[in-house]
C-alpha cells in the first residue's frame, strides 16, 4: 500500500517537474516515501528507479537538493537511495548509479569567504570544487562530504565521517578528516 | 506494572516539597510522568514486543518503530535540551534493544538490526547508537560485504555519552565510561572508568589517572 502511494507521489512529482520547465529532469520509477525538496535556479537530474525517504523513525527530516546559481548542477544516477540527504551545489555534483546516502550533507561550496566581509568565496572554481561520487558508494548517517572531493566506486563512508579529501575506490573510510581504515 | 504505578511515600513527600518550592518544575515533572505513562501503555498496545517499565518520565517525544523487541527499565527519563526526544528503530523481528533502569535518554537515536544493550544509569545527549554501518542493507549490499557490517553494541552501567557522538557497530563500553562530545566509536572496546574522544575514537584514557593529574596541578 505504502509502495503504491510512494510511486504515485513520485509520478506526481515527476509530472510537476516536467511542467515546471526543463530545469529538473527525473527518470521514471521514482518512489517518494518522504518529502523531496528541489530548490534554486540550477539544473537537477535524477536517474530512473530512485528511492527518496526521510530518516527512519523521523519523517520531519527530508531530502533537499539545492542549487545556488543558474550554472550549478546536481546529477544523480539510476537506482539511488536517498534518506534525508542534503545536497547543495554551487558548481557541480555528480553522483553515480546505485548510491546510498543516509542523513548526510554533500556541499560543493563553502558559501562564504573566510575574509572578514564574509562575501562570495574567492578560491572556488568548477574544477576545484566539483564533487564526483562513484557508483555503488554508501554514505552513512551524519557524515559530511566537502568541496572538491572525489569518492571512488564501491567505497563505504562510515557514519559520522567528514570527507575533506578524495577517497579511492573500494575502501572503508572513517573519521574527521575521513581516512581509509581498511581496503577491501 | 502496578508497583511502578503507585508511588512510594518518600517520592510523594519529595514531590510535595518540589511543588511548594518550585511549582513550575513540579508541574513539568507531573506532565512528563503522565506522558511517559501514556507512552508505556500506548506502545504496549500498539507494538507487539515493546515494554516500558514505570515510572517513565517523557519530557520530550518518544518514537519506537519496527518489529523488534524493546525493553526500557524503570525510572528512565527522556530529557529535552538542545536535542529532542527518543527515537528507537528496529529493522528486523529478532532485533533486541535493552535499556537499563534510571537512564537519561535525551536526544538518543537507536537504530538496531541485531542487539543494542544499555546498562543502568546511562546518560546520553543527541547520540546515535547504531549496530550496523548502514541502515538500508539491501542498498548497502550493492556496495560490497564491508558495508553490511553488523555487530552488537554494549554500553555499560553509568556511562555518559556526550553530545552529538556516535556509537557504532561492535563497540563495547565498560561501566562508568565517558564518551566525549562529537566522538565516533566504531568497533572499539573500552574498559571500565575510561574516557574516549575523537573521530575516529582514539586510545581510551583511564579517568582515575586524569583526575589524579588534575589534583596534582
Amino acid at each position: 500500500m505504502s509502495d503504491a502511494i510512494a510511486r504515485l507521489r513520485g509520478g506526481l512529482f515527476r509530472l510537476r517537474a516536467t511542467l515546471s520547465g526543463g530545469r529538473i529532469s527525473i527518470g521514471p520509477g521514482l518512489r517518494l516515501y518522504g518529502r523531496l525538496r528541489v530548490r534554486g535556479p540550477g539544473s537537477v537530474r535524477i536517474g530512473r528507479d530512485c528511492f527518496v525517504a526521510g530518516v527512519p523513525g523521523d519523517p520531519s527530516q527530508h531530502v533537499v537538493l539545492d542549487t545556488h546559481g543558474p550554472d550549478a548542477s546536481i546529477r544523480i544516477g539510476d537506482g539511488a537511495r536517498l534518506y534525508a540527504a542534503r545536497i547543495s551545489s554551487r558548481w557541480e555534483i555528480e553522483v553515480g548509479d546505485d548510491v546510498l546516502v543516509e542523513e548526510s550533507g554533500i556541499f560543493d561550496t563553502a558559501f562564504h569567504s573566510i575574509a572578514r566581509d564574509r562575501g562570495e568565496p574567492t578560491d572556488e572554481s568548477r574544477e576545484r570544487c566539483r564533487i564526483a561520487i562513484g557508483s555503488r558508494v554508501s554514505i552513512g548517517a551524519r557524515s559530511l562530504v566537502g568541496r572538491g572531493v572525489t569518492i571512488g566506486e564501491g567505497t563505504v563512508v562510515c557514519p559520522g565521517s567528514v570527507v575533506t579529501r578524495s577517497l579511492p575506490a573500494k575502501c572503508t573510510a572513517l573519521g574527521n578528516p575521513a581516512r581509509v581504515s581498511e581496503a577491501s | 506494572m502496578r508497583k511502578g504505578l503507585i508511588p512510594a511515600t518518600d517520592d510523594l513527600v519529595r514531590f510535595a516539597k518540589l511543588l511548594r518550592e518550585r511549582p513550575a518544575r513540579a508541574w513539568r515533572h507531573a506532565t512528563a510522568l503522565l506522558r511517559g505513562t501514556w507512552y508505556a501503555v500506548y506502545f504496549r498496545g500498539a507494538r507487539r514486543d515493546v515494554r516500558i517499565a514505570l515510572p517513565f518520565l517523557a519530557f520530550g517525544p518518544v518514537s519506537i518503530r519496527g518489529s523488534g523487541s524493546v525493553r526500557i527499565g524503570s525510572g528512565c527519563s527522556v530529557m529535552t535540551s538542545v536535542f529532542r526526544g527518543l527515537s528507537i528503530v528496529t529493522f528486523s523481528p529478532d532485533a533486541r534493544v535493552e535499556i537499563g533502569a534510571r537512564c537519561a535518554l535525551g536526544g538518543l537515536t537507536i537504530r538496531c538490526r541485531r542487539n543494542v544493550r544499555l546498562g543502568d544509569g546511562v546518560r546520553t545527549a543527541a547520540t546515535l547508537v547504531q549496530d550496523a554501518l548502514l541502515c538500508d542493507t539491501t542498498a548497502a549490499a550493492r556496495t560490497g560485504a564491508s558495508a553490511l557490517e553488523v555487530a552488537p553494541v554494549v554500553i555499560g552501567a553509568n556511562a555518559w555519552i556526550g553530545l552529538s557522538s556516535a556509537v557504532l557497530c561492535g563497540t563495547q563500553l565498560g561501566d562508568d565510561v565517558v564518551v566525549s562530545a562529537g566522538a565516533v566509536c566504531r568497533g572499539t572496546s573500552v574498559g571500565s572508568y575510561a574516557l574516549v574522544a575523537g573521530n575516529p575514537s582514539g586510545r581510551p584514557l583511564p579517568i582515575a589517572v586524569l583526575l589524579r593529574g588534575k589534583a596534582a596541578s
